[in-house]
C-alpha cells in the first residue's frame, strides 16, 4: 500500500450535535480526539435551526441550534480536539483503516476507536412529477433560507405534519414566502402542538387526510395536485415549491461496511447499526451515535454521542469502567426524559428492542 | 408445519444461471421453482461487470459452449420485458509489450482456427479504434463478437419471464437439506419448509459446495474475490469493452502474460473497463482467494487504478464513486461443473462458472432444461463433467 | 436576472443579510452574480434558475433535492468538470457553470 497511513487515537465522524459532543466527552477525559466533516463548517443540521430548542438546560433550551453549534465547536477547540473539516471519510475497512478525502489529498487514518456519527438524509415519496425542479426536501429549502438566506421560490406546498414539516412550514414564512398549505395523509398532526400552533396562528391550512396526486410544470415545477383521502375530492396549488417532509434516513453505510450488524426498525428510519444503550456496535471499536443510529431529535443526538464519547474514552484508557458506567447512566436518566413524551413512544420501544436484541 | 409445497423441478439459486434454467424450463412447460437464500442476483450475478469477452475463453469445449451461448442471446433478449442492455460492441484485448503481443498472436491463430473471428492491430489500427489509448500499448486483439450486457437486468428478465410463465421464486430461503431416498432426490428442506420435488437443480454458484455436501458429494466450487471501481457517470468514452493481455493471463492460468509485478500476481490482477449505459465506467479486478470475504481494500483499489491509468491515462480524471467485491464460483480449471451426479438421481449441477456464469448463461439454462426434461443434451457436455477432477 | 429577488435581505430572527463580497459566475455563459461563501446551487436559486441538469436519457429538468451532497440532482459542469455537486461547490469569481444537457442517444 503506498499511502502512509497516520495512527490516531478517537476518529469521530461528523461534526453535527452527536459527533461535536462525542468529541467533547471523550476530549474532556483526555483523549487525542479528531473530528472529521465533508462540509466546510461544524454544527450539522444544528446549524440550520434557527428556532428556540425547549426541555431542560442540558438541552440548550431557549437556545436556537445555531447557537448551540457554536458553542460545542467552541468547547471541542478548546479542549484541543483536531477538527478536519471539508474532508470525506470515504471507507471504514475490516483492517481499522479508514480512507478520508480531505482537501488537498486522499489518506489513510487507523484509528484506535471511530464514532460514526454521520446523521440522516432526507426520504422522497415516488408521485408523477417528483423530479420536478422545485421539487425539494423540507431539510434543502430549511437550508436555503437559514444558511444562505436565499428563497426556494415564492409558493409553497408542505407534505407532512411532523415538527420538520411544521417548523420549516414557519420559517419559510419568516423567510417571506407564502406557504399554500402542509399536507398530510394522517388524520391528526403528527409533530407538536407548539409548533402546529403556530402554523395554525399563521393562518396556513392544514390538510389532514389527504395524499398528493402529482406535480406538473414544464420547466420546473407549476402545481401540485392532492386528493381527500375520504372522498377522493381534488384540489389543485399553485406552487413553485413542494417540500416534502416525510421522514429520514440514517445515513450509517459506513457502519454498514465495518460490516456492523445491521437492524431494521422502521420508527427509527430504516436500518441501523445494531448497538446497545452504551452506543458499541456490534464490532469493536466502532461505536454509533446520533440519527445515523436511529432519526430522533437533535438533543437525543447530543446525549448519544456523549454515551459514545464516554464509551469510547472508556475502551481506550482514558476512563475507568466504574466512572465511565456512571456517566453513562446520568446520561441515560436524561435521555429517558427526553423520550417520555407520546410522540417518543414509537421511537423508544424500538430503541428497546434494539438494545435487547 | 405450513402447507406442504412442492414442484417438479426445484432450483437452487437465484443468480443468472437459476434464472436461465428456470427460464428455459418454463419454456418448456415445467413446473419451476426457484429458491434463493437471499435476493435475485444477490451473488455473483449481481457483482460483477458486463462482460461477454468470447476471446478470453479457453480454447475447445469452453469457447465452443460460449459460441452456442452467444447464438442464443439475442433470441432470448427480444423476448425479455426488460431491457438488459445488450451492446454488441467488440472487444479489445491490449498488449504492454512485444512479447505478450506476440503471445496475443499465436494465440488469434488458434482462435480463428477455433472458429472465433479475432484481429491483431497494429498502433496505428489501435489509435483509429481507441483514439486516447496509452502510447506504451504495443498492438491489440480485436474480437468483433465480444459484448457487453447488464448482468443485474439480464438475470432478472429471465427470473420476470419465467414467473410470468408459472415459476415460483421464493427470495430468503435457504437450503437446509436434501433427502434423498433409494438413490432420489425426494424433498428439498428450505428454511422456508420442505418442498417436494423429484429434480433438483443446483445453480448456488460459490454456495455449492456447501449444497454438495448435502447429498455427500464434493462440488470442488470455491470463491474467487473480484474487486471493481465504479466511477461517476459520463458521455460516451468507451465504444468496447477493453481489457489487458494479463486479464487473460491471470484468468486462464497463461504463464506468457501474467504480470510481472509480485503484488499484481498475488491480487491476480488484470485490467478490465466497460462503460454501462447510464455512463459509469467499470473498472477491474482481481482474483482472489479470501473464503467469503467481500469486503474491497484500498490495497486492491489503489492496485486497480493505477493499472487502469497504465492502458487508458484519461481515466485518471474521473472520479471514483463507489467499489464493489464479488465472489466468483471457481472450479479448479476455470471450466463450469455441469451434468447429473453419480447415484443420486434427479440431482444436477448447473455451477461453478468461475467468472463466465453471464457468458455461459443461456446456454447452461437451456441445457439443463434437455437434461431434466429430457435426460440428454443437443451437445456433448461431459467435459464439463464433475468427474473429469477425479 | 435580478440580483435580490429569491435573496431574504430581512429576518426576523437572523436580522439583516451582511454583505459578503460580490462575485460573478456564468450559466451556459450567461452573467450571474453571485456572493462569496455560498454554493452554486443557491447562487442558482437566488436568481431563480431552479433547473440544474437534464436528466441522461429522457432529457427532463432536474433540480436540486437534498443541498447536502446526497442527492447528486444538482450535478453540474463546472469550469469543464462534470458531474461536480453543486449544493456543496462554492462560487468563485469568473466560474463557468454549463447545464448538462443529457448525453445518452
Amino acid at each position: 500500500m503506498s499511502l502512509p497511513c497516520e495512527q490516531l487515537d478517537l476518529l469521530v465522524i461528523g461534526a453535527g450535535p452527536a459527533g461535536l459532543c462525542a468529541a467533547y466527552e471523550a476530549a474532556a477525559v483526555g483523549c487525542r480526539v479528531t473530528i472529521v466533516d465533508e462540509n466546510d463548517k461544524a454544527g450539522g443540521q444544528l446549524s440550520k435551526q434557527i428556532h428556540r430548542f425547549f426541555g431542560s438546560s442540558h438541552h440548550g433550551a431557549g437556545k436556537r441550534g445555531i447557537e448551540i453549534a457554536e458553542e460545542l465547536f467552541g468547547d471541542c477547540l478548546k479542549l484541543g480536539v483536531d477538527v478536519r473539516l471539508s474532508s470525506s471519510v470515504l471507507g471504514l475497512f475490516s483492517n481499522g483503516e479508514v480512507m478520508i478525502d480531505a482537501p488537498t489529498q486522499l489518506c489513510l487514518v487507523n484509528p484506535g476507536a471511530v464514532i460514526v456519527a454521520t446523521g440522516a438524509s432526507e426520504k422522497s415519496l415516488a408521485f408523477p412529477g417528483w423530479t420536478l425542479p422545485g421539487v425539494m426536501g423540507a431539510g434543502a429549502a430549511q437550508t436555503l433560507i437559514n444558511i444562505h438566506r436565499i428563497l426556494p421560490g415564492s409558493r409553497v406546498l408542505m407534505v407532512g405534519s411532523g415538527n420538520v414539516g411544521l417548523i420549516v412550514s414557519y420559517q419559510l414564512l419568516q423567510a417571506g414566502a407564502e406557504v399554500v398549505g402542509v399536507v398530510d395523509t394522517a388524520g391528526s398532526i403528527s409533530g407538536y402542538q407548539v409548533h402546529a400552533g403556530r402554523v395554525r396562528r399563521e393562518g396556513i391550512p392544514v390538510y389532514l387526510g389527504h395524499r398528493l396526486l402529482s406535480a406538473r410544470g414544464s420547466t420546473g415545477l407549476e402545481e401540485v395536485l392532492v386528493e381527500a383521502i375520504e372522498d377522493g375530492t381534488v384540489k389543485r396549488f399553485e406552487a413553485d415549491v413542494l417540500c416534502l417532509a416525510v421522514g429520514m434516513s440514517p445515513l450509517c453505510d459506513l457502519a454498514a461496511m465495518r460490516d456492523c450488524r445491521m437492524v431494521y426498525e422502521d420508527a427509527l428510519g430504516g436500518l441501523v447499526p445494531w448497538h446497545g444503550a452504551d452506543m458499541r456496535t456490534s464490532q469493536s471499536p466502532v461505536y454509533i451515535a446520533g440519527d445515523a443510529s436511529g432519526v430522533e431529535e437533535a438533543s437525543v443526538a447530543m446525549e448519544e454521542g456523549r454515551i459514545a464519547g464516554i464509551s469510547a474514552a472508556e475502551d481506550l484508557g482514558s476512563l475507568n469502567s466504574g466512572e465511565a458506567a456512571e456517566r453513562r447512566a446520568a446520561i441515560a436518566k436524561r435521555l429517558d426524559e427526553l423520550r417520555a413524551g407520546p410522540h417518543s413512544r414509537g421511537k423508544l420501544a424500538a430503541k428497546e428492542r434494539l438494545y435487547a436484541r | 408445519m405450513d402447507d406442504v409445497l412442492s414442484s417438479e423441478v426445484v432450483i437452487i439459486g437465484g443468480g443468472v444461471i437459476g434464472a436461465a434454467a428456470a427460464y428455459f424450463l418454463c419454456k418448456e412447460g415445467a413446473e419451476v421453482m426457484i429458491v434463493e437464500a437471499e435476493d435475485l442476483t444477490a451473488g455473483a450475478s449481481g457483482a460483477c461487470d458486463g462482460f461477454l469477452s468470447l476471446q478470453t475463453k479457453q480454447i475447445g469445449s469452453h469457447l465452443d459452449l460460449t459460441l452456442e451461448s452467444m447464438a442464443l442471446l439475442p433470441g432470448i433478449i427480444e423476448d425479455l420485458d426488460i431491457d438488459p442492455e445488450y451492446n454488441p460492441c467488440g472487444g479489445l484485448m491490449l498488449a504492454t509489450n512485444q512479447d505478450q503481443l506476440k503471445e496475443l498472436k499465436a494465440r488469434a491463430k488458434k482462435v480463428k482456427a477455433a472458429g472465433l473471428e479475432i484481429e491483431i492491430l497494429g498502433t496505428q489500427e489501435l489509435k483509429e479504434m481507441l483514439p486516447e489509448v496509452s502510447k506504451e500499448i504495443k498492438g491489440a486483439a480485436y474480437c468483433p463478437s465480444d459484448a457487453q450486457i447488464n448482468p443485474i437486468a439480464f438475470t432478472l428478465g429471465m427470473a420476470q419471464k419465467a414467473q410470468g410463465m408459472g415459476a415460483k421464486i421464493i427470495k430468503g430461503c435457504k437450503v437446509e437439506n436434501i433427502v434423498v431416498t433409494n438413490n432420489r432426490v425426494r424433498e428439498v428442506h428450505t428454511t422456508a419448509g420442505s418442498i417436494h420435488s423429484r429434480r433438483v437443480i443446483c445453480a448456488a454458484g460459490t454456495g455449492s459446495n456447501e449444497i454438495g455436501k448435502m447429498i455427500i458429494v464434493d462440488i470442488p466450487v470455491m470463491p474467487q474475490k473480484g474487486q471493481i471501481l465504479v466511477t461517476e457517470a459520463r458521455e460516451r468514452m468507451l465504444d468496447r469493452i477493453v481489457s489487458g493481455a494479463e486479464y487473460l493471463g491471470t484468468k486462464a492460468n497463461l504463464d506468457e502474460l501474467l504480470p510481472k509485478d509480485e503484488d499484481a500476481i498475488r491480487l491476480g490482477l488484470g485490467f478490465t473497463a466497460e462503460q454501462t449505459v447510464s455512463g459509469n465506467i467499470l473498472i477491474g479486478s482481481t482474483r482472489e482467494f479470501a473464503g467469503f470475504d467481500k469486503e474491497t481494500t484500498p490495497e486492491a483499489m489503489n492496485a486497480i487504478a493505477k493499472n487502469a491509468i497504465n492502458y487508458l491515462p484519461w481515466i485518471k480524471n474521473l472520479d471514483v464513486i463507489r467499489s464493489f467485491a464479488g465472489l466468483r464460483p471457481y472450479s479448479p480449471d476455470g471450466l463450469p461443473i455441469m451434468g447429473p451426479v453419480k447415484g443420486v438421481k434427479g440431482f444436477y449441477m448447473a455451477t461453478g462458472h468461475s467468472g463466465d456464469g453471464i457468458c455461459l448463461a443461456a446456454i447452461t439454462g437451456k441445457l439443463m432444461s434437455e437434461l431434466v426434461l429430457d435426460g440428454e443434451t443437443s451437445i456433448d457436455i461431459s467435459p464439463f463433467s464433475l468427474y473429469r477432477f477425479k | 436576472m435580478a440580483f435580490n429577488n429569491f435573496r431574504i435581505l430581512q429576518h426576523p430572527v437572523l436580522g439583516e443579510k451582511k454583505n459578503g463580497k460580490e462575485v460573478r459566475i456564468f450559466l451556459d455563459g450567461l452573467p450571474i452574480h453571485a456572493v462569496e461563501g455560498e454554493p452554486i446551487a443557491a447562487a442558482l436559486y437566488a436568481a431563480g434558475v431552479r433547473i440544474t441538469r437534464l436528466s441522461p436519457h429522457k432529457k427532463e429538468p432536474r433540480g436540486a433535492f437534498c443541498m447536502i451532497g446526497r442527492c447528486t440532482e444538482c450535478c453540474m459542469i463546472v469550469d469543464g468538470e462534470p458531474n461536480v455537486r453543486t449544493c456543496r461547490t462554492m462560487v468563485r469569481d469568473g466560474m463557468r457553470v454549463e447545464t448538462p444537457r443529457g448525453w445518452m442517444e
